[in-house]
């Protein structure tokens, strides 16, 4: 794949000026080789053997111009791949090309001059550089081109009729094949001139047209390409980073728990030491036990739920009653810290069709951050009211809040903000995934938010009936 | 002879994992010093002789670790003192980190360790590597002296 550091951006086309450009050089400058040994070949053979070219000697001084301006193109291409890979480079690559290009065109013209103008079935030739720019220049560049190509053509055949300056006429003499009578003599008729010149202009702008649009579509492809590419990239990158942290979350407190039970049991310090430091080892493993069990319970959840196996226990349920059952339930827990709870929930709101599980799920989580999050003596809000078919369930606390940073990450796997890690050494990170994939499955929404002047407000839009197509 | 007292930094997060480890690697290696984060290793470096710091890969982000080491090894800072890389990810769980830290560049670590082994052992071959001296020889990267 080419490289990204210097490049001629053309109307959607990023050339990229690099070692893939001058690759297309060369490749320009050995399809000039062929052009510049056959146009000697046919030379020497049509001009010297059979005479058919009345100006042997002017087409091969030509020839030879081909060879040098050739050589001096590839000892110009050779000092450019040598340079270092910046915009100079590609400038003096793009000049180049066009310089190239330019002279192809005239010597393609001032050949088809000397070899018999509009009688000359070579004149298609310039076809091949009008789509080789197709495929290498800007649209406009391009379309310039063709239009010069055209120009040039007109200028041999109309200039060899009108015989415009000193411009005569050198026919092609085919009495070698042809008998004297049936000489192809067209190059004075108007008729003819002109039907050529149409034929040509028609057969170039064509050609030019479908080159430009098979680069479009060469252009697209490569896009997607890059696209798809970049999105693998980034999801083998995202599969990595949870690998790394599932691995380091699932280990670490094993190895932790170990650790404490091996110095509990052959401690390398002196006796005195000994009882102190075993309790505070039996303390750290017994809490990272804990931490590990709600690790496994969080990923179980979370599998359970990706699963889609909660969604197909769905039943009307009691909002009111499951909000209030919730909350009762966590009441000794903030009570404990001297929280306050405030419940403020719409007398007959009646029942949301969906799973009782995930439903439970989504209250908990939501009610256990707050709970966890918020400092002794703070408030926790539960709301709840239906607007339209939707039922808008909100947790609101003072607590210690997240930052504008963090909020766009809150729902990412094993995300922890750093106010959340600095308040409490305890949480799996995965509250808020599973809520958000617990509601994801009923067919709602969620939303995260700063409360004013702190804190966190977590709302939850649930549809009443089930969603269609789910 | 009396036996040299190495200072060693253990860069990693996780306060139970050092405080279970550290008695152990305290009484093979002598001083150990605890750094929660990067910022915080990089002030206990600049202000005195470590000899090796163990690095825990997973710190804030799942890469911190590496990433921090490459930065470190990259702007020239403490280049003599050896990275040894303490992680939990294992080719198990379909990471194989061992490999990679074996790639040119990846991981310009002195060497690789399993955090499930055993502390004790972890001191073992840390003092016999901190003895034999050759990092000293090889300030810039050189990969993998021990695996446990």
């Amino acid at each position: 794949m080419a490289t990204k550091e210097s490049s001629i951006t053309n109307q959607g086309r990023d050339y990229t000026v690099s070692t893939d450009f001058l690759q297309r050089l060369r490749w320009y400058i050995r399809l000039r080789w062929i052009a510049a040994a056959a146009i000697f070949v046919v030379v020497l053979i049509c001009g010297f053997f059979l005479q058919v070219i009345t100006q042997p000697w002017a087409s091969l001084a030509v020839a030879v111009f081909v060879f040098l301006f050739n050589l001096i193109c590839l000892l110009t291409t050779r000092s450019l791949e040598k340079k270092r890979e910046d915009r100079s480079r590609g400038r003096w690559a793009s000049v180049l090309l066009h310089i190239q290009t330019v002279v192809d065109l005239v010597t393609i013209a001032a050949l088809i001059h000397l070899n018999g103008g509009v009688e000359n079935p070579f004149a298609v030739f310039f076809i091949f550089h009008v789509i080789l720019t197709g495929f290498l220049l800007e649209e406009k560049t391009s379309m310039a081109y063709a239009v010069l190509a055209v120009a040039l053509y007109a200028a041999v055949v109309w200039g060899e009729f009108f015989h415009l300056g000193s411009l005569q006429h050198n026919p092609i003499d085919f009495g070698y094949f042809v008998p004297a009578a049936q000489k192809l003599i067209v190059w004075d008729n108007p008729l003819y001139v002109f039907a050529a010149s149409v034929a040509f202009t028609l057969a170039i702008f064509v050609s030019n047209y479908m080159a430009r649009w098979a680069a479009r579509m060469l252009h697209r492809r490569e896009q997607q390409l890059e696209k798809a590419y970049g999105e693998l990239t980034a999801a083998e990158q995202a599969r990595t980073e949870y690998i790394m942290r599932l691995t380091h979350e699932l280990r670490s407190p094993l190895a932790t728990i170990r650790n404490c039970l091996s110095l509990t049991l052959e401690p390398p310090v002196g006796a005195a030491e000994q009882q102190q430091q075993q309790n505070q080892m039996l303390r750290r493993a017994h809490k990272r036990t804990d931490d590990l069990l709600a690790l496994v319970n969080d990923l179980l959840d979370l599998a359970r739920i990706q699963s889609g196996k909660c969604n197909t226990e769905a039943e009307h349920v009691d909002v009111v009653e499951l909000i209030n059952e919730t909350c009762s339930f966590f009441k000794p827990r903030i009570d404990s810290q001297k929280q306050k709870m405030i419940t403020n929930v719409q007398r007959d709101l009646g029942t949301i069709y969906a799973s009782r599980e995930l439903l439970t799920q989504m209250i908990t989580n939501l009610l256990s951050n707050a709970h966890k999050y918020t400092p002794q003596g703070g408030t926790i809000e539960v709301c709840c009211h239906r607007k339209g078919q939707q039922i808008i369930i909100q947790v609101k606390d003072d607590g210690i809040g997240i930052s504008e940073q963090e909020l766009p990450r809150i729902f990412d796997d094993f995300f922890r903000g750093k106010n959340a890690s600095q308040m409490s050494t305890t949480g799996t990170g995965l509250g808020m995934c599973i809520v958000r994939r617990a509601v994801e499955q009923c067919g709602g929404t969620i939303e995260v938010s700063r409360n004013v002047p702190q804190g966190t407000i977590v709302t939850l839009l649930l549809p009443i009936e089930k969603p269609k197509g789910s | 002879m009396a036996r040299r007292q190495w200072q060693i930094l253990i860069v990693d997060n996780d306060a139970d994992y050092v405080a279970s480890s550290k008695p152990f690697l305290e009484a093979k290696l002598g001083r150990v010093l605890w750094a929660k984060s990067e910022q915080q290793a990089e002030r206990i470096l600049a202000k005195g002789e470590i000899d090796l710091i163990l690095l825990e890969v997973v710190l804030t982000e799942p890469d911190s670790g590496l990433r921090w080491c490459r930065e470190l090894k990259a702007s020239g800072r403490f280049d003599t003192v050896p990275i040894f890389i303490l992680t939990s990810v294992d080719e198990r769980f379909g990471l194989d980190l061992k490999s990679k830290l074996n790639e040119v560049g990846y991981c310009p670590a002195q060497g690789f360790l399993d955090k499930s082994t055993q502390p004790a052992e972890i001191a073992i071959h840390l003092e016999k590597f901190l003895r034999s001296g050759r990092w000293r020889f090889r300030k810039k990267a050189s990969y993998r002296y021990l695996r446990c």
